[in-house]
């Protein structure tokens, strides 16, 4: 398999992967293209691997940690441009979705990724630990009070008091 | 809200936000060019190497005498033999931290002493930056490889100069690690792999290639970046901290060092120790730490310590006195999760 093919394959993936994590187009793009890149650099490893995607995947989650990390203390992502295909009940939906975007962007970004990939890119709880470098207990944990503050938290100013 | 209803509601939301990403037309394109900017950042990296050879010695403080000068007879005039510790880094900052246990990432990694500089070949308007092909005589092999000779593709020695000296020439001797490139060639880089000479970093590398890739976490010990540093880590500058080991955590309790001042969210952390480097003998020693979520506010609890965890620790006695009166861990890279390379290179700045 050549860097192109791999890109051609699992390009699109990797881009959706990258915006739904961090909900910004250009964002994502250099969040896919910088992965890609380290992917470029050391191809003859990425192309050994046993699951190449799951190895560009894994940068990919890595960078977007690393990027989120730094700004963490001082952003609170609540918008996003795009505001999805339509649907029945517009109007609710649209409601639901931002209220539900709110609440996320309320999550530590690590825990917003595990469920990111968890209910984005289903990958079960030994995988994600793969992606993210930690234990697949760390992964139970951290979805299950994050699903806890998802649940409990009607309103920013409720899930802000489970901090 | 039911849990499964969250899921079901987490499931519909980031489908909806997947369809509408960009599209992904131009991204292998985008990561060329990125791969190709590196490979300026690379090769200027070498060029700084020109700023961190002229005035090394002073800001880094390396000790006159630990570096290792290249054959004076083979010296070109202005060069600068090896002033060392050079921490060469983009012009960007694009690099992440210099870990001695990265090196077995690269794909090939000498210790060798320039023998000759190629002239600029071209590369097409694709890739307009300079580079030359430089040979080296090959004292050690750390990565990928064998022989008496390397040739790297490295910034020429002065074309990131206003005016001489060069960064390096024939007779100088460096630390290089290099990446295999597309079509073959190696490409040496920056971000603290390419260096001058010494002793220590030798030493480092010399451990990391031994020891392979690190199974656990490498570097400094993550802290509040609010924290301020008073003085930039390095090895050489362990060895003038009053007490380093490298130990295993086997008790967090009540500080030591509290009762003589202002009270500070510290720890007191008893380490079973390994290796004394300087300011002990015992088998244990217990000194004030940052207390193990470091000092990070994050939502979700984090751990950048606990018991079994084995670090490398330098500091000062807090209140001043023996090196273990009230002894303070400093941060700022002073006290760092423990691996086979940087504890080589403690051993050797502290031996």
């Amino acid at each position: 398999m050549t860097f192109e093919q791999f890109v051609a394959a699992q390009g699109q993936p990797l881009l959706r992967l990258a915006f739904v994590l961090s909900g910004d187009r250009h964002l994502a793009e250099d969040l896919a293209q910088t992965a890609l890149a380290d992917a470029h650099r050391h191809w003859q490893r990425v192309a050994a691997a046993q699951d190449p995607a799951a190895y560009v995947r894994r940068m990919l989650v890595n960078a977007h940690l690393s990027w989120r990390r730094r700004r963490w203390t001082t952003e609170r992502p609540v918008e996003r441009t795009d505001p999805g295909p339509p649907v029945a009940d517009h109007g609710q939906a649209v409601v639901d979705r931002d209220r539900m975007r709110i609440l996320l962007a309320g999550l530590a970004p690590r825990a917003r990724t595990v469920l990111v990939l968890r209910y984005y890119a289903d990958l079960d709880d030994a995988a994600i630990a793969d992606a993210l470098g930690i234990t697949a207990s760390s992964v139970r944990a951290t979805a299950s009070r994050a699903l806890a503050a998802l649940r409990g938290a009607t309103t920013p100013e409720a899930l802000e008091e489970t901090r | 809200m039911s849990t499964e209803d969250t899921e079901r509601e987490l499931r519909a939301l980031f489908a909806a936000d997947a369809e509408s990403a960009p599209s992904a037309a131009g991204l292998a394109d985008g990561a060329r060019r990125r791969v190709r900017a590196r490979r300026v950042r690379a090769a200027a990296g070498a060029g700084l190497l020109v700023a961190a050879g002229v005035v090394g010695a002073v800001v880094l403080g390396d000790a006159p005498g630990d570096a290792e000068p290249g054959p004076p007879a083979a010296q070109t005039p202005g060069t600068h033999p090896a002033a060392g510790g050079a921490l060469p880094v983009g012009p960007d900052g694009d690099c992440g931290p210099y870990l001695p246990m990265d090196l077995v990432t690269w794909d090939l990694a000498v210790d060798g002493t320039v023998v000759a500089i190629g002239p600029q070949p071209s590369w097409g308007p694709e890739e307009p930056e300079p580079r030359v092909e430089v040979t080296l005589a090959v004292h050690e092999w750390f990565v990928g490889g064998a022989g008496e000779t390397a040739t790297v593709e490295m910034y020429p020695p002065t074309a990131a100069l206003s005016e001489p000296p060069p960064a390096y020439g024939v007779g100088s001797r460096l630390l290089v690690a290099a990446v295999e490139d597309r079509d073959g060639g190696l490409v040496a880089s920056s971000c603290g792999f390419t260096r001058h000479y010494d002793r220590v970093t030798a030493a480092e590398w010399t451990a990391a290639a031994s020891a392979g890739p690190a199974d656990g976490p490498t570097g400094e010990l993550p802290t509040d970046s609010a924290a301020s540093c008073v003085e930039e880590y390095s090895p050489q500058a362990v060895a003038d901290r009053a007490f380093a080991f490298d130990g295993t955590v086997v008790a967090i309790g009540p500080p030591v060092g509290n009762g003589g001042g202002a009270p500070l969210d510290l720890v007191g952390v008893t380490f079973r120790v390994d290796e004394w480097y300087r300011g002990g003998s015992g088998e244990t020693v217990t000194v004030d730490m940052d207390p193990p979520d470091g000092g990070l506010r994050t939502s979700e609890p984090v751990a950048v310590y606990g018991i079994g965890t084995r670090l490398l620790v330098s500091g000062e006695p807090r209140w001043g006195g023996a090196p273990l009166d009230a002894p303070l861990a400093w941060s700022c890279g002073f006290t760092r999760y423990s691996d086979p390379a940087t504890a080589a290179g403690w051993a050797a700045a502290t031996g």
